[in-house]
């Protein structure tokens, strides 16, 4: 064997032999990515803390104690606006009651009840290889967090935890092109797929049927398929209805009903343990359990990458990205 | 020995790191971490290299959303890229460094398309030229203020 072959293999060909078993065993077992996810995460969030705390202080500050124009009319308009509340308050909730009661009467199976955890925004898109519309959030799996925990705000879904961190975690946003959500409409009840389209488009409405009404202005609720979000959370407003020539569906464009980039302080929802296990086990375990209950990891993350990703590069040939205007 | 108004090698890489991530943050997702291994490789600190890499890799890999190794990629190119260009020109040469922060911002946009493309990854990734500008800008910028602050504070004079 000649020395210069010798050294080709030894600079060339085995680096990068190394490199793809390293690569390959990796994507089988997500060791590396969950090692990484630690490590990066943690250290990133570590790092950005201290200047978010310090900027939302100042902000408060500034608020609170020197910017005060306008608050006596603010004032006034939110004890008008708290009055008329409390007034479709008690409307809603005599409805709510007779729900329950009519619930009960027909023996139907409850709600797994979530829990809710208050975490604050401390980090968008953190280096180049943050190549999702991703943001970094305040809790992990020391939390009780886990992969798919649904990530919402007061006005609706925002998205879902994409990569668990110890104490920060990545939340990968409703507007993601690999991010599907199913949906319904509030008025028709029309069962749907709300799919994202990238930053500053439109999210698209996928599946409706050519015959079922759907109007400008109505209102998406998540339906509670798939098993990640619960239903009957706001998601986005209809913003545009093209009916269909040839094929067997409406094209339906939507819009958020919150500038997902924004908000500062979110709310992650977590399945109770419990329920969940008494639920998956009374269910025989259905696939929106499995989804629900699916480990914390990259290969899971993978996994689900991986089935979107193959409807995407098809879908993405077919439909264009339609841009706000 | 460190000489007088120097700072211990770990405090100078905490602060830049944490300069770098504030930059990575505020900038939307350009790479200020590649000039401080610049700086090391330049000042021939191969064993900083080494361990700055490693950490830089579980950093860029853990914020990031593509499987683990786009990261290894991209500094194993890097260093090769800086063997074989001193070959050609001396490294603190300010020519080398237009020429090499160039290569970097080209070669990080190919490697994180190839990856992507190789995942299958739904995902709206750059346009070549505006990213490749921003980057190349960046990555300039970060070097020249890094190695001032370098000079300055951890070793005086040449690097």
């Amino acid at each position: 064997m000649s020395p210069r072959f010798k050294q080709l293999v030894l600079f060339f060909f085995l680096p990068l032999f190394l490199y793809f078993s390293m690569y390959t065993w990796n994507w089988k077992t997500g060791h590396l990515d969950r090692f990484s996810s630690l490590v990066g995460l943690d250290l990133a969030g570590w790092i950005l803390s201290p200047g978010r705390w310090l900027q939302s202080n100042i902000d408060e500050f500034w608020n609170r104690y020197v910017y005060l124009v306008g608050v006596r009319q603010e004032n006034e308009d939110l004890t008008a606006r708290i009055k008329d509340l409390e007034t479709e308050l008690a409307r809603t909730a005599e409805k709510a009651k007779a729900a329950d009661r009519l619930t009960a009467l027909l023996r139907f199976n409850p709600e797994p009840p979530w829990s809710k955890r208050g975490c604050r925004v401390i980090g968008q898109k953190l280096g180049p290889n943050a190549i999702l519309e991703t943001m970094l959030v305040d809790v992990g799996s020391a939390h009780g967090i886990r992969f798919n925990d649904p990530v919402i705000s007061t006005k609706g879904v925002v998205g879902r935890i994409a990569k668990p961190g110890v104490h920060y975690s990545s939340v990968v946003l409703l507007t993601d092109l690999s991010s599907r959500v199913p949906v319904l409409t509030s008025d028709g009840r029309v069962p749907a797929i709300l799919q994202g389209q990238g930053p500053g488009a439109f999210l698209e409405v996928k599946f409706i049927p050519r015959n079922d009404k759907v109007t400008p202005g109505e209102v998406l609720l998540t339906s509670g398929l798939g098993g990640v979000f619960p239903k009957g959370i706001p998601v986005a407003r209809v913003v545009e209805v093209t009916p269909a020539d040839v094929s067997l569906f409406q094209k339906v464009y939507a819009e958020p009903l919150l500038a997902l980039r924004y908000y500062e302080e979110l709310l992650v929802l977590s399945r109770d343990e419990v329920v969940n296990a008494t639920s998956s086990a009374m269910a025989g375990g259905n696939s929106s359990s499995v989804v629900a209950a699916q480990p914390p990891g990259p290969e899971a993350a993978n996994a689900s990458a991986s089935t979107t990703a193959t409807t995407k590069s098809s879908n993405a040939a077919r439909h264009a990205v339609r841009k706000k205007p | 020995m460190p000489t007088k108004n120097t700072i211990p090698i770990f405090f100078w890489w905490t602060g830049y790191l944490v300069i770098a991530v504030w930059a990575q943050e505020l900038s939307g997702g350009l790479d200020f971490l590649s000039p401080g291994l610049l700086i090391c490789l330049q000042s021939r600190h191969w064993w900083s290299a080494v361990w700055l890499a490693v950490l830089w890799v579980l950093m860029q890999e853990g914020v990031g959303n593509l499987v683990f190794g786009v990261s290894i990629l991209f500094y194993a190119g890097m260093f090769l890229f800086f063997l074989v260009s001193r070959w050609i020109l001396e490294p603190e040469n300010p020519f080398f460094v237009i020429a090499f922060s160039l290569f970097l911002a080209i070669w990080s946009w190919g490697a994180l398309n190839g990856a992507g493309a190789f995942q299958e990854l739904a995902a709206q990734l750059p346009a070549f030229a505006p990213w490749v500008a921003k980057q190349w800008v960046a990555y300039m910028v970060f070097w020249a203020i890094a190695l001032l602050a370098y000079r300055r504070w951890v070793q005086h004079g040449r690097v």
